[in-house]
């Protein structure tokens, strides 16, 4: 797209390679992301930040691995909504209203951080004979997050779901504000363990981007290994709950142990098991040994040949597929509408995956992975991460088949003031935008995969038996303190 | 002429069986979760004594000395009666349920079952229908959705299952002529184990067994990861222990009653009595857990459709058959 094709009184604010900042008059704000939508750009997030004191709302929109960001001073008391056009940006918006206090048009805008006690004001009202309503949550059995899943119900099928999350505002986007690039980075990181390496190649690709920067090939190497290691035991983890959700010990068990192995794995080449600190702005200062990367190119051989024993066994097992088939399906049109992302949107039939369009990390000749059947499903959401899990290992084999070196960034294109990026975490893309005043972040807006596909949760779950709910939650296998930022 | 059993010799032998039957459900509970870690490719319990030996007594401490928290909305009187009716059911059933032929000592006539009475079997399915209401009490007494649905479950399970579980042993009862149970096993020691001409009734007995005990994967009223704790979610301390004893000592009495109907009770190649009765139980038991270990638990309509489509209808039949291979070959 060229500038010329722009709404007319859009304003070109800064532009590089890879992303364009416009910003565009409050009542041209929803024209123009029509616009956007109409030219096939999708949605990646909305925030607010307040440069100077004035309000300013941005979204950002992405395609081909190119990135737009939008941006508008709107009446505080008046911002134009654009859940009709984008209901993905449903949360982006109650969020933005919650923490910056900006009042929305056109819609009744309920609380998302914040949590009133009066029922009505974050619930459905939902009426009719024999419902009624079971509440789970915040505090649940096993060692998870809080989360609080208001079921409106008749018997035991689920008529609605109402999602309460957000309890614990840690207040991370914040904090990074006024920190050194260097140093934000750890913000970015904390938001979640399980995709710790995703967030912070995010993060350190945004501040690269802003600072005109291109990772070297070997930086690029080491990063995407990373990135494929993350991916590998979160798959692993994720088959094996979904075989817990049914009560299939064996399933699980088998999964868990691979799991276990291949975090024993990140241990042995970066000293620890969720890959924390071994990414670095500008640079990698990780250094893996032949020797090491030997080792653990043999070892994930063995895991794979493991993994794809244990998934012809769940495969074998009538009675799993049984309890996988047509439970917890959503459509490719929801999936579309709610900003679905990752492997609950690929089991959809949408081919989408980041690392196909994504020049910063090393995917070459990368092919979406799509399921025979996309019915988007419980048994198409697992089975995309068994379908995924070929390619992972393909892509570490090749990634490992030398030593790693410490390596930087190279000057690339002029710097701007904002960066934005996306990778694919196990979950699907999660988008980060670093704005910077020299070398101090002054807004960091760290969307996950979690946060994008939480909504379709909520959606997936409806019309199905309320005992079901635990293997759809676990199909999509999402981070509560990914809300909790 | 046997001389009968006097009552004094009844009563030692009732405090000695529900002694060794609480001892067997607390080794039970290790042996269940030792089974289950070596199948899962773990260890199991092996912290509390030697090879884990002391787990049960540890979890009876516990137990003990936990609140029995209620909640405030609970309906008080069921709620705490209902883990008793369930605990004591099935401890009473299985004083039905033979496990020798029975000795003269010193003159003395000790039985190899605590209760004899020529409608055994009858009383043991009369006892497990009263300890159903026990489960259903207590969730429905909880006052809580997930109690409440737990107890709806088990509810419309056992019912259904129970049909199947009944008409299952009706062709042995043919076989045998008989509702007293150590008739039943007398007659296999003559004859052959009632699980060869009666296999189709030992499959559907096995099947609606396991749904009848809430066993996975028909463990459906609980069902962990779906319904939190089912019909037990709101107990814990000894209320939640009774339960649980209730659950344990169901299924043995369920395997003691599969060895007495189908696989000659006490018989066996040497003459080890009691022996043979507590190997065959065991062996019963593991098959249960190995299932336990194996299966997924099974969605509520899948199960509904097994019990009502396949199993009556395949139970109803043999009944039928067993009957008229009976009159037309003469027993």
């Amino acid at each position: 797209m060229t500038a010329g094709n722009w709404p007319a009184d859009s304003r070109l604010q800064a532009r590089t390679d890879g992303a364009e900042i416009r910003g565009v008059p409050p009542d041209r704000w929803r024209d123009t992301v029509s616009f956007l939508l109409q030219h096939g750009y999708t949605f990646c997030g909305l925030h607010v930040t307040s440069p100077a004191g004035v309000v300013e709302l941005r979204a950002a929109f992405i395609r081909d691995g190119a990135f737009h960001m939008i941006t508008c001073q709107p009446d505080p008391q008046q911002a134009p909504t654009l859940i009709d056009l984008v209901p993905a940006a449903a949360w982006d918006e109650r969020e933005a209203a919650d923490l910056s206090g900006l009042v929305f048009s056109d819609h009744r805008t309920r609380p998302l951080i914040t949590h009133p006690e009066q029922l009505e004001r974050w619930t459905t009202s939902v009426r009719g004979h024999d419902t009624h309503q079971v509440a789970v949550g915040p505090i649940h059995a096993g060692i998870i997050e809080s989360g609080h899943f208001r079921f409106h119900v008749v018997g035991e099928r689920i008529l609605h779901l109402d999602l309460r999350l957000f309890y614990k505002q840690r207040g991370l986007e914040r904090a990074a504000v006024g920190k050194p690039l260097e140093q934000a980075l750890a913000v970015a990181q904390r938001a979640c363990a399980a995709c710790a390496v995703t967030n912070s190649v995010a993060y350190a690709h945004a501040c690269e981007q802003a600072l005109g920067l291109i990772p070297s090939s070997e930086l690029s190497r080491t990063r995407t290994a990373l990135l494929e290691l993350e991916r590998l035991y979160n798959h692993l983890n994720d088959i094996g709950a979904a075989c817990a959700g049914i009560g299939f010990s064996p399933g699980n068990m088998i999964f868990a142990t691979l799991k276990e192995r291949a975090q024993r794995v990140n241990r042995m080449l970066t000293g620890h098991r969720f890959l924390f600190d071994t990414v670095q702005v500008t640079r990698s200062d990780l250094e893996i040994s032949e020797h090491s990367a030997l080792a653990a190119r043999r070892e994930l051989r063995d895991i794979r040949d493991a993994a794809e024993r244990a998934w012809h066994e769940v495969l074998f097992h009538g009675s799993v597929q049984n309890r996988f088939d047509g439970v917890g399906a959503i459509t490719a049109a929801d999936a579309t509408a709610l900003g679905a992302v990752g492997p609950a949107a690929r089991a959809c039939g949408l081919a989408h995956d980041t690392r196909s369009a994504t020049p910063r990390l090393t995917y070459p000749d990368f092919q979406v992975a799509a399921p025979a059947d996309p019915s988007g499903d419980v048994r198409a959401r697992v089975e995309m991460r068994a379908l995924e899990l070929p390619t992972t290992f393909e892509l570490l084999d090749s990634l490992l088949a030398r030593a790693i070196r410490p390596a930087e960034c190279t000057p690339g294109h002029e710097p701007i003031a904002t960066g934005m990026a996306a990778v694919e975490s196990p979950r699907g893309r999660t988008f980060c935008t670093v704005e910077r005043d020299g070398t101090t972040v002054t807004r960091l807006r760290l969307r996950t995969s979690s946060y994008a596909n939480w909504p379709a949760v909520a959606l997936a779950a409806t019309d199905n038996l309320l005992p079901e709910f635990p293997l759809i939650n676990k199909s999509f296998e999402l981070c509560y303190a990914c809300c909790d930022r | 002429m046997t001389p009968s059993e006097p009552w004094w010799i009844a009563l030692i032998e009732a405090i000695v069986i529900v002694n060794i039957l609480l001892g067997l459900f607390a080794y039970l509970t290790l042996i269940e979760r030792k089974v289950m870690g070596r199948m899962q490719l773990r260890y199991g319990p092996n912290r509390a004594g030697k090879f884990g030996l002391l787990q049960p007594i540890a979890d009876l401490v516990k137990l003990i000395r936990k609140e029995a928290f209620s909640p405030a909305s609970a309906i008080e009187l069921p709620y705490i009666l209902a883990p008793v009716v369930s605990a004591f059911t099935a401890i009473a059933a299985f004083s039905f349920i033979p496990w020798g032929p029975g000795w003269t000592v010193h003159g003395w006539r000790i039985n190899g079952e605590v209760a004899n009475t020529s409608i055994g079997l009858l009383a043991i399915f009369a006892l497990g229908s009263i300890g159903i209401y026990g489960f259903i009490v207590g969730g429905w007494a909880s006052e809580s959705k997930y109690s409440i649905l737990g107890s709806m479950r088990t509810c419309a399970q056992l019912v259904s299952y129970e049909v199947s579980l009944a008409l299952s042993v009706l062709g042995v009862v043919i076989l045998g002529r008989s509702l007293n149970l150590p008739e039943i096993v007398a007659r296999q020691g003559h004859f052959l184990p009632y699980a060869a001409p009666e296999f189709i009734g030992l499959i559907v007995f096995f099947f609606a067994g396991i749904a009848e005990t809430s066993r996975a994967p028909f463990d459906l009223p609980e069902a962990e990861q779906e319904l939190v704790a089912g019909y037990h979610t709101e107990y814990s301390g000894m209320r939640w222990g009774l339960f649980q004893m209730a659950e344990y000592i169901n299924l043995i009495t369920l395997s003691g009653l599969m060895t007495t109907l189908f696989f000659s009770g006490w018989h066996g190649p040497w003459d080890i009595g009691p022996i043979w009765f507590l190997l065959k139980t065991m062996a019963v038991l593991f098959v249960f857990i190995w299932l336990r270990t194996t299966l997924p638990r099974l969605r509520y309509d899948q199960l509904m459709r097994f019990g009502w489509k396949i199993l009556l209808p395949v139970a109803t039949v043999n009944a039928v058959v067993t009957a008229a291979l009976v009159v037309a070959f003469g027993g």
